[in-house]
């Protein structure tokens, strides 16, 4: 039922006439969910870290 | 059974401490749709007789247009809960979707216009479907600006709650605008009540795609409310424990 649809590889990546158009924009797709990823990610560690400050702060003030 | 699903979603904590399971399931599980979907869709899925191979955009396009008009909605709910039930997670929520759902909409505003390209000969035309969309990316702009202009949380969370919602009413026009008007646009290829004009072997991997970027789309959100969640409870207690047990 499932059939590649292209002759080789190579056809496939050349996806003719078209893959100028539809390949970049499956990068692009993959390059935004992989962006926002990394910047939740970073978002987390930035959070953790003001708040491990935070706490520095006010045991240094207690002593 | 009483309200108690309801109100556990009042407690930041119990929110943080769960929603990392789910955004790991739900990385997972996009991760895996969206490899099998766009694979199928890129590679196995049949030629269209009309637009030859560059139509295989459809397997982006259509589930991030979707996910663009869904956030929009899911914000809206997000603002009446926050007014109705002052529910801060909802603020939180509010905050998180207004910028994974501009990234979709620039993703699909952007891919259809790469697909508009060989198929109509133009990236861009004024039309009804095109333009509303472009003012639905606008309006997640506003609504991102819209907070940043406060120093108050709360104060930001009723400001941009209002705009959302008043904003609402901008996504019925996009989705009747290929009825409503002439547009260039073709009409919608998925609808729940009617048989698809594309055959399975087209419209299945559509699905698992669909299905893959709302997905990833919650894993996202998830991801972003947990950070923002900690950031604005970083006085609370249970986050210094978590914290320093850390």
């Amino acid at each position: 039922m499932l059939e590649f649809q292209f002759a080789s590889l190579a056809a496939f990546f050349e996806m003719a006439p078209h893959g100028v158009y539809v390949w970049p924009i499956y990068g692009l797709g993959l390059l935004v969910l992989g962006g926002l990823t990394w910047v939740n990610a970073r978002q987390h560690r930035q959070a953790i870290r003001m708040v491990q400050r935070n706490l520095e702060r006010e045991e240094t003030h207690e002593s | 059974m009483g309200w108690r699903w309801f109100h556990q979603w009042g407690s930041p904590r119990w929110f943080y401490e769960r929603a990392g399971r789910w955004q790991l399931v739900c990385g997972w599980l996009a991760l895996i749709l969206l490899v099998v979907g766009s694979l199928w869709g890129l590679g196995f899925a049949p030629v269209d007789y009309q637009q030859g191979n560059s139509y295989r955009i459809i397997y982006l396009h259509v589930p991030v247009a979707f996910l663009a008009q869904a956030m929009y909605a899911a914000m809206a709910v997000c603002a009446v809960v926050l007014f109705v039930w002052k529910m801060k997670l909802a603020d939180v929520a509010m905050q998180s979707i207004a910028v994974m759902g501009f990234a979709f909409t620039a993703l699909s505003l952007i891919s259809g216009a790469v697909w508009g390209k060989p198929t109509w000969g133009t990236y861009w035309v004024w039309d009804a479907r095109l333009t509303s969309m472009l003012i639905l990316a606008f309006l997640y702009l506003g609504v991102i600006g819209l907070r940043a202009a406060f120093q108050d949380p709360d104060q930001a969370g009723k400001a941009c709650g209002i705009l959302v919602l008043v904003g609402v009413v901008n996504l019925p026009i996009i989705k009747y605008s290929v009825e409503w008007w002439n547009t260039l646009h073709q009409p919608a290829s998925l609808k729940l009540t009617e048989k698809p004009a594309m055959p399975a072997s087209m419209w299945v991997p559509l699905l698992v795609n669909i299905l893959g970027y709302y997905i990833a789309a919650a894993y996202l959100v998830l991801g972003s409310m947990r950070a923002i969640v900690l950031q604005r409870e970083r006085r609370a207690t249970w986050v210094k424990e978590l914290v320093s047990r850390a």
